[in-house]
């Protein structure tokens, strides 16, 4: 072997030693018990992340790192879908795709990395603040129910899971096809640190675009991104928003660097990792369309990007289910929809629709249903005058009419669907680009004074991420207690783990009414959507029989929690549709259990009952 | 599930189900045993499923003596006996308000003492007299402290006493309970996952004993008495119940049989738990095991005041609150986790919390507290169909509050003045409280 071809493989061999140092590091008896799980972690994205950079930069071949890394884990997402679809998800066989999909090492793509090191003096304290969520124990909501729930449950049945009965699993689940292989090599750690990392990524490529597009835009869209609760509250957990605007964003930069095909690519893996990305994916076409009128690219193109959802379609049509469900509703007409829409925000009307951006921004509560459930930074309200001195430049700069149309698309379809500021996170970089090429557009004054109203809005969107960080940090570094953590945190977490531990090796779980299936080492059926419509459902169906067909599908023990619904969370349901939807069925549901089944376990608002 | 070695010692004592049965009765009989399973035992009667239970059906009268393996048990067995059915005592019932908050705990409401234990804020923050009169607050609210009669206690804070509802603070005590904390007069008791631990309200001293506490299932204790319930053998028999021994070193079994055992309690010389299709309660000092069929797959708990024990029954529509000296609330919907203190049981029907005071409270020949002198003689005019000519000695409860004592005599009721605790009648008695 020539010198210059050793030197090819430096980098290479440096990426295979540091793994093996951490896979040492791991199994080696001396490291400190609480330290493992942390370092388990970053070792399975270590892995992960050279494997996916490996196959996505193989196909690519020329690329920057962060689009190779996310083609990877999209064409993984679809790899996986085949295996998952045979039964054969296991730590060995995920193994085997990690270790074959970093054979594309072997084709040298070309990757560069373009990050401006003055960016780590944010992304530094942003990562720090992430990894007191990335390294404790999961208790967010939406990580036990779905993001960590899917994943485990995949590794415990060996396959792909699904259905009425599992319906959260019948939602395209390419990224977390790849939770999977990340918790299986990493624990739950494995996904929130590569979360983490994407999430960092999609922070420093939105600079580096930004600034790209004008001066000092990039600093303004990460200072809108840093600066909004609704962004930050999603550092560490293990999510799929900001995966999404992450495809989002090479998309947007594809179609500026006029690649078609890599827009389409990462159009689609947008899409089927979350559909709310799909306005942006709209506008961005819509706005490619305008600016190089070639209808044949652009009909391509679309074929392309569908085509990377079509497999998630076409799966729920073979398992006799509406390609698009859950979100298409459940079979029961208008009984049971995926969401309550006008749950969300102040109001559907014309003026409330125009209020908008000033309500979102001012009103915006984390804890409120009216609040938007989320908070942002006010600079977007300041950069307005901006982004109209912006979009009046915009003959002369397509990019600026590429990067606003595609943002007003973005804001626009959020305001047709549900008001929840997390819906936003898929347009974020989007918006956020809209805004740093407002504030990149005013006098300097004018930066000033936004600059000015960032940092106001800065304590309100801060606090309540460190509250929601304080007691994960302190489980993280070692200062709090893991358990007490979950038994506070965790609804049902006691119930879950009785089961665990108490309930035969063989029992066969249903999660009626309760969240947190991640904890649940057995296998499962239901669990909880929104608004809990699997259970309702099924209760609907079978009505006295719930109890009977539950036995039937081999249930043993029963999970169950009490929401106590409340009407004044549906004010715009009647009294009769509120009682037939949700008190009546929950009620029924109790007498059901009170009657059919033996308490073996209660805590709170859990209980766990043998059929 | 990792076994865990215990000093397991079988008992001496055969338990049958009546000290006294009547002549034709067929009672059931348990031996506290600690061998290996299936038990293999040199005794008549015993099968596989049973295994260390037998039914013995009595056919001469006077002392019949049971013996197996050196165990034995002398029965009088009686010429006429009582009718098993519960008689339904009098109520008055009141709902109260102040105790409707929601717990986080679904075990309060409960009462302590004379005291309704209820929350604030979700949390255990209030103490009620249950006759009406001054609440205490009980500061720091605990979200889930364990409650006995002596008062409420929280693992590594302390606990309030139920005699003035003063703060006892406790040392911290670095333990992982996987059941509500059992509390006593002198001392708590905290199951771990391994161990059954006692210590002083101060949490000064823990002693530890090896176990295998099923979890959620609070221990019992007592004066005379630590029980718990214990997996150690769940595979072969379910949940079986143990008692510490009198000098605290070592476990002993009280019940293991087939099917789960499961939700002690302890008062004075009883303790009693819930097996399947029985609720029963036995005498530490006699050995006798009363057995009170009752479908109870939706109970939570267990209430024990002296021999007489509350719990949920399915009546196969809904759930009552059920005592074995007949007082019940019952009616639409569900009476829930009941909780017994003298005259009083603290119940949730629905939402809300009530309080069914009884009016009367009612003692036969047959009754735990009961001692006859003689046999009983059948009796068209006796208050179940039987008397005992040559007495009976009755050690009845201290009540709180103004009661008349009555004695059952040629088919009425006969006034014997104000209550007392030590009586002698021929037939039963009743406390009257007066209104």
């Amino acid at each position: 072997m020539s010198a210059d071809a050793l030197k090819a493989w430096v980098p290479q061999l440096a990426g295979l030693a540091v793994l093996g140092l951490l896979v040492a590091l791991v199994v080696s008896s001396g490291v400190d018990p609480r330290v493992l799980p942390g370092l388990r972690g970053l070792g399975a994205v270590v892995l992960w992340g050279v494997a996916a950079t490996g196959l996505g930069g193989a196909l690519l071949s020329r690329a920057r790192v962060g689009e190779a890394l996310a083609l990877g884990v999209g064409v993984l997402g679809l790899l996986l879908l085949l295996l998952g679809a045979l039964g054969m998800l296991s730590t060995w066989m995920l193994g085997g795709v990690a270790l074959a999909a970093c054979c594309g090492w072997i084709l040298k793509p070309e990757l560069q990395v373009d990050l401006d090191p003055a960016v780590l003096w944010v992304l530094v304290p942003v990562a720090a603040l992430g990894l007191g969520v990335a390294l404790a124990p999961p208790v967010d909501t939406d990580e036990i129910y779905q993001h960590l729930a899917l994943p485990k449950l995949m590794l415990n049945t060996g396959g792909l899971v699904g259905g009425m009965l599992t319906p959260d699993g019948s939602r395209p689940v390419p990224l977390h096809l790849n939770y999977t292989a990340l918790l299986a090599f990493g624990g739950s750690a494995g996904p929130k640190l590569f979360h983490l990392g994407a999430a960092l990524l999609l922070m420093a490529e939105v600079h580096r675009l930004g600034e790209k597009l004008a001066s000092r835009a990039g600093w303004g869209a990460l200072a809108v991104l840093v600066g909004s609760y609704t962004v930050l509250r999603e550092l560490g957990l293990a999510d799929n928003n900001l995966p999404a605007a992450l495809m989002c964003l090479y998309a947007l930069r594809a179609q500026l660097d006029n690649a078609p095909w890599r827009m389409a690519l990462f159009s689609g893996l947008a899409l089927s990792i979350k559909y709310t990305a799909a306005p942006v994916v709209f506008g961005l076409y819509f706005c490619d369309l305008v600016q190089r009128r070639d209808l044949k690219r652009s009909a391509l193109a679309t074929v392309l990007a569908l085509g990377m959802v079509t497999p998630w379609w076409l799966r729920n049509l073979f398992e006799g289910l509406h390609p698009l469900f859950p979100y298409a509703g459940w079979p029961a007409g208008d009984r049971f929809v995926f969401a309550y829409i006008e749950r969300y925000g102040m109001g559907r009307d014309a003026l409330s629709m125009l209020m908008l951006p000033w309500n979102a921004t001012l009103h915006g509560d984390p804890t409120k249903y009216q609040g938007f459930l989320g908070r942002i930074s006010p600079l977007g309200l300041a950069a307005i005058p901006g982004m109209a001195l912006a979009a009046w430049k915009a003959r002369e700069r397509p990019a600026f009419a590429v990067v606003l149309g595609t943002a007003a698309f973005a804001w626009l379809g959020w305001t047709l669907g549900a008001h929840w500021l997390r819906y936003l996170l898929p347009a974020a970089p989007l918006l956020a680009l809209a805004v740093g090429l407002g504030v990149s557009q005013l006098p300097k004054w004018g930066q000033a004074l936004a600059l000015g109203v960032a940092l106001i809005g800065l304590p309100s969107n801060l606090r309540p991420v460190l509250e929601q960080v304080q007691p994960l940090a302190k489980v993280s570094f070692g200062a709090g207690e893991r358990q007490a953590l979950l038994e506070e945190e965790v609804p049902g977490y006691s119930a879950i783990q009785w089961v665990n531990e108490e309930a035969p090796a063989d029992a066969r779980v249903a999660l009626t009414f309760a969240w947190a299936g991640y904890y649940l080492d057995k296998p499962y059926l239901l669990g909880s959507v929104e608004d809990h419509v699997p259970m309702r459902h099924l209760l609907y169906l079978h009505g006295p029989e719930t109890v009977d067909v539950l036995r039937q599908l081999g249930v043993t023990h029963v999970v169950s929690g009490r929401v106590r619904f409340i009407h004044k969370s549906y004010p715009f349901l009647s009294d009769a549709i509120f009682r037939e939807q949700f008190s009546d069925p929950e009620a029924v549901w109790e007498a059901l259990l009170l009657e059919n089944a033996t308490l073996v376990y209660r805590d709170g608002r859990y209980g766990v009952w043998r059929l | 599930m990792a076994a865990v070695a215990l000093p397991l010692e079988p008992e001496s004592q055969l338990h049958p189900e009546r000290l006294d049965p009547a002549l034709g009765q067929t009672i059931q009989v348990d031996l506290a045993y600690a061998g290996p399973w299936p038990a293999a035992l040199s005794w008549d009667g015993v099968d596989q499923a049973e295994g260390t239970q037998a039914w013995v059906t009595l056919t001469s009268l006077g002392e019949t003596v049971l013996r197996v393996d050196g165990a034995e048990v002398v029965l009088d067995v009686q010429p006429a006996r009582n009718r098993s059915d519960l008689i339904r005592l009098p109520i008055g019932k009141r709902p109260v308000p102040d105790a409707d908050r929601a717990c986080f705990d679904p075990r309060f409401p409960a009462l302590s003492g004379p005291w309704i234990v209820a929350c604030e804020g979700g949390k255990v923050a209030r103490a009620l007299p249950i006759q009406g009169g001054e609440e205490r607050l009980l500061e720091p609210a605990i979200k889930s402290p364990g409650i006995g009669a002596s008062g409420v206690y929280g693992l590594s804070r302390g606990g309030w006493s139920s005699q003035d509802w003063g703060w006892q603070a406790g040392k911290p005590a670095p333990l992982s309970p996987v059941a509500p904390l059992g509390v006593g007069l002198e001392q708590v008791v905290v199951l771990t996952a391994d161990a059954v631990v006692r210590m002083p309200w101060d949490a000064g001293q823990r002693r530890a004993l090896p176990a295998a506490p099923a979890s959620w299932y609070a221990p019992a204790v007592s004066e005379q008495a630590v029980v718990w319930v214990d997996r150690r053998d769940a595979a072969w028999t379910g949940l079986d119940v143990l008692r510490l021994s009198e000098d605290g070193q070592s476990a002993q079994v009280l019940v293991r049989a087939p099917g789960d055992q499961a939700h002690v309690a302890a008062s004075e010389q009883w303790v009693a738990w819930i097996e399947p299709h029985f609720v029963v309660v036995q005498d530490l000092h006699s050995g006798e095991r009363r057995r009170y069929p009752s479908d109870t797959h939706t109970a939570s708990g267990l209430s024990l005041w002296g021999p007489v024990a509350c719990w949920e029954h399915w009546n196969g529509e809904d759930v009552d609150a059920v005592c074995s000296d007949g007082l019940i609330a019952d009616g639409p919907g569900h009476q829930r986790s009941p909780s017994r203190y003298q005259g009083w049981m603290l119940y949730r029907d629905g939402e809300r919390t009530m309080v069914a005071t009884a009016v009367e409270l009612v003692w036969d020949d047959d009754a735990p507290r009961a001692q006859r002198l003689g046999a009983r003689v059948s009796g068209p005019s006796a208050y179940q169909g039987a008397w005992v000519p040559e007495g009976v000695r009755y050690s009845l409860p201290p009540l709180e509050g103004d009661w008349t004592l009555e004695q059952w005599q040629d088919g009425a009721w006969i006034s014997l003045g104000p209550y007392f605790q030590d009586v002698m009648a021929t037939d039963a008695v009743r406390a009257v409280r007066i209104p």
